[in-house]
């Protein structure tokens, strides 16, 4: 497994804090513990980008 | 010129499209805002009006139902056969406690999000009390987690502010009623029944067949207890004249002799008993009827005579000896005890005097023999006067007394088992052990159970809880829109039992629903007229007054008694003798016998009660129902029948008797009763045919409080054709609309939003997968550009195509990851992704994915607008290519053809477009409530409304310069000619109905065969085809398209080359034989040659007689089939010349 894994961002559904998680990390916010989060829109095309800078 | 429905006609301008429809949509929002303002100050009160029933109920459960239900549950009791040591356990004070987790409140929202339900703790004192010592120690136990309804007592959103609201995820309208189970919203349908405590006289043929002896006829009653359970009893007249009492205990009726039940109720004798039940029709036209009255009585006092059935013990002894066996935790007791239990809970259990009993018996019998002497007509049962309505709340509560008594009953068989086991003494006093016995009978089935029966609307029930059905009693709360939601809450099912009967009485629309069901909301097809809607003024009676808080229903029933005598009554004493109809009438008072009045003054106490119910200090209840059936020869047995009980329909007329000075108040609530019987003139002013003898009373406050809150919508639905305006009710509740303002914290199945962008009305069905995965966890996979982000799951706002994987999934048991794809034919975009991290030592198992697909109109989508005009879209043209208008340039958005108007007679839909047409220009609204022309008499205007409404808009719309008719000249948008003919062009509210092709569309050439017959099979979801039926096969076959007929039939069916013997005419015997060089010119390496394939009968082991034959293979398989039976099909093979 790929150990540089990039943490992806979730703002929490109760206080709206934003927070970076890693797979393993467990699934609640770090500010008030809700449990639910969601997955932060990101700029897609930047994204893309930035794999294709990796793969070349 | 397009041969489908849509053709030249109507609608909009292409510039100021969104502007147009904008005008209408906040008419229609307009509307319901402006009668949230002039009813009520706090915000979208009247609308939490619609949804009050289910929530008074619920909480009514809550406050008392409980509390009276544990009371009413019946303890049980251990005998320690070593010592003889008695121990009682009963339930005491509940606790139910608000939906919570961690300790901390549990919104509704995040139950929706997490697929959680929205539950309580609910806990129990368990009461164990030795030897009858007065000593109790009580045990707090759990049971489980009971479902709390939104918005009831126990919600956490309960007064929320509608800012309130939104900050928790909800919309600001949310009005509550219903559950969460499993993150899926659900409410209890309002099912119809009998109307509590009222003896109904009813004819019915299966009636015959109970035993030898019973007629048709009998008198019924459903006889409700506090805690909402109920006993339907029933009193069946006998070929003799004699009568029986028949009850139901656990799924068996049980019939008694009437006499024996009267001579145990109270202590009576003979003649008391012949007096009380001749005492009627003494007079005149009755002289006949009382004699054979006489003969009966002679008859049914004849029946229990004799030395055992001398006093009320004998009777009681005699009761109590045949129901010993059927009477739970009995066994020990007297029997005249068990006989005064069986009359305590099963006869007559709304009264608790046995005293009342008698009297209500009485009544009965008198009323039994009206009906078999034909001086009364029997009452109908479908008609909505006999009904009443089964609340959620008084649901859950008899389903909840049902299986907590089942639970002590199997507490008690457990013990008593462990005593039998172990035979230790000590069991019984070990309180710890006895609570970890009832561990075992699992105290979580409890709540369990009541959770099930609204996840599944399935009752288990041994005893039926007196309910004509066992299923669909909750339904699902769909959102597709407003009016959809709201209808849910509205509807009013008339029993899952009807729905398969044949005959259609049930489904009538009767008068007696005026004012309570809309005539209109319905739906056509199977449900018809089983499935109604309440009007829109219509509510159910409660446990709660108006000020919110509980009735005391002891002392309004007091209140009411004392205000009865000083009008005149005459209160029943015990054992007084009264005469009957018709020099007096029977005053009965939610089922009981409390007096009787003469019938001269009757009609003067009605007036007065009446107008006490107005009176501002409530002694009387607001909501009392005053029946009074007025003496008639062979019309509906008289009496004055006065209800105050809940769940019976209520709506507000005015009282016009009352002087507007001496009391503000003259808005009277009538019931379905007493409506029949009472006189309510329309608002028109006119009289409606009444005499001057009979004057009406009351007063409708506005004609359209007979419809329903989506019937009302329809504008001028008075000018339309009635079956339009029910097709338009029906599809109001399938639009697209603004299903939610809270759309971001939703996570439904499907969804529908309506996107109205710069131009274009677009549509987003949106779609939400459940994932469920052991793990997701990162699956950057490197080589392939996969669409799904390092934590398993896609990217928000990324778009992804059909087949493309979405997201994955890591099994930690197998360690395999798993990828999932995207089915359809269609882009989605990821609309949303929510992580729920629910049990922390785990790894994320719940992931809400949403996808959200664009459907912008196209071929074949569906439309309508609000006067049941549906149709398909059946051409897009291009935007250039519409026709416009020379002056205006305006060009309409769509095109409907005009024959659509002439069968169908929707005026209404004429009128909407001329009048939006010039709403638009004058920037202002025009009414299009219906019936406005017989309302507002009375305020000096009368009759604003000119005879035709063009009338009144034509010359406004030649003050603005367009013609008087509204008609315009149009010119071709492709050859820039002026049309010849002038075209009728105005905005009209459309609808976007839900059914669209892309989920509908069904096309393969090949593709997936059933294994057995090898024929396409079925289903759009499998890529399967449409059936090719005998029907189409007909068709076919008349036209002599007969290649196309084999085509379809066979070729692209199931085609097939058999091998047929034609010696033994076998089709099954056939049998290939492999050639053996085969095997040698693989070896040389050449490609295999052409070999002619050997076929060879088994039977006739030769290879002489075999043809080969073309035929579909269901052919074979069904020769096959018969071999298996042992029947040979022979075929008698011959070429199409020699036959």
């Amino acid at each position: 497994m790929d150990p540089q894994v990039e943490p992806v961002a979730y703002i929490c559904g109760d206080c709206g804090m934003e927070n970076s998680l890693k797979p393993a990390d467990v699934i609640q916010c770090r500010e008030c513990g809700y449990r639910i989060l969601y997955k932060k829109r990101t700029r897609r095309s930047k994204l893309i980008l930035h794999h294709i800078g990796l793969f070349t | 010129m397009n041969t489908q429905t849509n053709h030249s006609q109507s609608a909009g301008n292409s510039s100021s499209n969104p502007g147009m429809i904008k005008i209408e949509e906040t008419e229609v929002e307009e509307k319901v805002i402006s009668k949230v303002k002039n009813t009520s100050p706090p915000d979208y009160e009247a609308l939490r009006d619609l949804i009050r029933p289910h929530i008074e109920s619920f909480d009514y459960f809550v406050d008392k139902g409980l509390e009276t239900m544990l009371e009413n549950i019946k303890p049980v009791e251990v005998i320690d056969p070593h010592n003889k040591n008695k121990l009682r356990i009963s339930l005491e004070n509940h606790t139910l406690l608000r939906p919570e987790q961690d300790r901390k409140a549990l919104l509704p929202n995040e139950c929706r999000q997490r697929k959680i339900s929205y539950a309580g703790r609910f806990l129990v004192e368990i009461c164990f009390q030795y030897n009858d010592t007065p000593a109790v120690s009580r045990r707090p136990l759990s049971f489980g987690q009971l479902p709390i309804m939104l918005k009831s007592k126990l919600c956490h959103l309960r007064d929320a502010s509608p800012k309130k609201l939104i900050s928790c995820g909800e919309e600001s309208t949310e009005m509550g009623g219903y559950f969460i189970l499993n993150g899926l919203e659900r409410l209890v349908r309002l099912i119809i029944l009998q109307k509590r405590n009222y003896p109904m006289s009813v004819v019915r043929n299966s009636f015959r067949e109970r035993q030898e002896g019973y007629t048709d006829k009998a008198v019924t009653i459903r006889c409700v207890r506090e805690d909402q359970s109920s006993v339907t009893v029933k009193l069946y007249y006998l070929q003799n004249g004699s009568a029986r009492l028949g009850f139901w205990i656990d799924g068996r009726e049980y019939l008694l002799p009437v006499g024996l039940v009267l001579k145990a109720l109270i202590n009576t004798n003979d003649k008391e008993i012949y007096k009380s039940l001749t005492c009627c029709n003494s007079k005149g036209n009755g002289a006949i009827g009382t004699q054979l009255v006489g003969e009966r009585v002679k008859i049914i006092l004849d029946e229990v005579s004799g030395s055992s059935f001398c006093s009320r013990n004998d009777c009681l002894h005699h009761i109590g000896e045949h129901f010993q066996p059927v009477m739970n935790g009995m066994e020990n007791e007297k029997l005249s005890n068990v006989g005064e239990a069986v009359l305590r809970d099963y006869i007559f259990v709304h009264l608790k005097k046995n005293d009342d009993k008698f009297n209500l018996l009485i009544f009965m019998m008198q009323k039994l023999f009206a009906l078999v002497d034909h001086t009364a007509a029997p009452d109908n049962t479908d008609a909505l006067q006999n009904q009443e309505v089964l609340l959620p709340g008084h649901l859950i509560t008899i389903y909840l007394k049902e299986k907590l008594q089942q639970w002590l009953y199997k507490v008690k068989k457990l013990i008593e088992d462990e005593i039998k086991k172990k035979g230790d003494i000590s069991i019984l006093s070990n309180q710890e052990y006895l609570i970890k016995i009832m561990g075992k009978a699992s105290t979580k089935s409890i709540s369990n159970a009541i959770e099930n029966m609204l996840k599944t609307g399935r009752l288990v029930t041994l005893s039926g809880l007196d309910i004509q059905q066992r299923a669909g009693m909750s339904v699902q709360a769909e959102r597709l829109n407003f009016l959809r939601f709201l209808s849910h809450f509205r509807a009013v099912h008339r029993g899952a039992s009807f729905a398969g009967l044949r005959s259609t009485s049930v489904r009538k629309l009767l008068p007696e629903s005026w004012g309570f069901l809309c005539p209109v909301h319905t739906p056509d097809g199977e449900p018809c007229g089983l499935l109604n809607h309440m009007t829109s003024t219509c509510r159910i009676t409660s446990y709660y007054d108006a000020q919110g808080s509980l009735k005391i229903f002891a002392n309004t029933i007091d209140h009411i008694k004392t205000e009865l005598v000083s009008v005149g009554m005459v209160p029943s004493q015990p054992k007084l003798v009264q005469a009957g109809p018709p020099e007096v009438l029977n005053v009965l008072l939610d089922g009981c016998v409390i007096g009787s009045i003469s019938s001269s003054i009757v009609e003067k106490a009605v007036a007065d009660i009446r107008k006490q119910k107005l009176l501002a200090p409530k002694v009387i209840p607001a909501d009392l129902e005053v029946g009074y059936v007025p003496l008639t020869m062979g019309g509906a047995y008289p009496g004055l029948y006065l209800f105050t009980s809940p769940s019976r329909f209520i709506r507000p007329v005015r009282n016009i008797c009352i002087n507007s000075e001496e009391n503000l108040n003259n808005i009277e609530l009538i019931g379905p009763f007493e409506q029949a019987y009472m006189e309510i003139r329309c608002a028109d002013g006119g009289d409606g045919g009444r005499k001057d003898s009979f004057p009406a009373t009351h007063e409708e406050i506005h004609p359209t409080a007979i419809l329903s809150v989506v019937a009302s919508l329809t504008p001028w639905s008075d000018h339309n054709q009635s079956p339009r305006n029910m097709y338009q009710c029906q599809m109001a509740k399938q639009t697209m609309a603004f299903s939610s303002q809270a759309l971001q914290f939703r996570s439904d199945q499907k969804l529908y939003h309506l996107q109205v962008e710069t131009i274009d009305l677009e549509d987003q069905s949106r779609k939400s997968d459940k994932v469920l995965s052991l793990f997701a966890r990162s699956n950057l996979n490197k080589s392939s550009h996969s669409s799904i982000d390092s934590d398993g799951l896609p990217h928000v706002g990324q778009i992804i195509q059909p087949g493309e994987p979405y997201c994955s999934t890591y099994n930690t048991i197998s360690s395999k990851t798993k990828q999932f794809w995207l089915k359809g034919s269609e882009p989605v975009v990821v609309d949303y992704v929510a992580v729920d991290g629910g049990n922390l030592k785990k790894p994320l198992q719940k992931v809400n994915v949403r996808f959200r697909r664009r459907r912008n109109p196209v071929i074949g989508d569906k439309f309508s607008s609000r006067h049941g005009q549906k149709g398909v879209c059946s051409q897009l043209w291009p935007d250039i290519d519409m026709p416009f208008s020379g002056v205006t340039g305006m060009r309409p958005d769509l095109i409907i053809n005009p024959h659509a108007f002439p069968s169908r007679m929707t005026i209404a839909m004429l009128f909407e477009s001329i009048a939006a047409k010039v709403g638009s220009l004058h920037g202002k609204f025009i009414d299009a409530t219906p019936f406005d022309s017989s309302t507002k008499k009375s305020n000096g205007e009368s009759s604003s409304q000119s005879s035709l409404l063009t009338d009144e808009l034509g010359p406004m719309l030649a003050s603005y310069g367009f013609q008087y008719h509204g008609s315009e000249v149009l010119y071709s948008g492709v050859l820039g000619k002026e049309l010849k003919c002038e075209i009728f062009m105005g905005p009209v509210y459309y609808q976007r109905l839900r059914h669209m092709v892309s989920d509908k569309f069904q096309v393969r050439s090949t593709g997936p065969v059933d294994q057995v017959t090898r024929q396409p099979i079925k289903g759009r979801k499998y890529g399967g085809g449409i059936r090719f039926g005998e029907m189409e096969r007909d068709a076919m076959l008349a036209h002599g398209a007969a290649y196309l007929l084999h085509d379809r039939l066979h070729t692209s069916s199931d085609h097939h080359i058999a091998d047929v013997c034609s010696l033994c005419g076998s089709l099954l015997t056939s049998l290939s034989i492999q050639p053996k060089e085969k095997a040698v010119r693989e070896i040389v390496g050449l490609p295999p040659a052409r070999t002619s394939k050997k076929v060879t009968c088994k039977v006739c082991d030769t290879s002489r007689g075999m043809e080969t034959v073309a035929m579909p293979y269901v052919f074979r398989y069904l020769a096959a089939e018969l071999a298996a039976m042992n029947v040979k099909m022979n075929l008698r093979l011959s070429s199409s010349k020699g036959a």
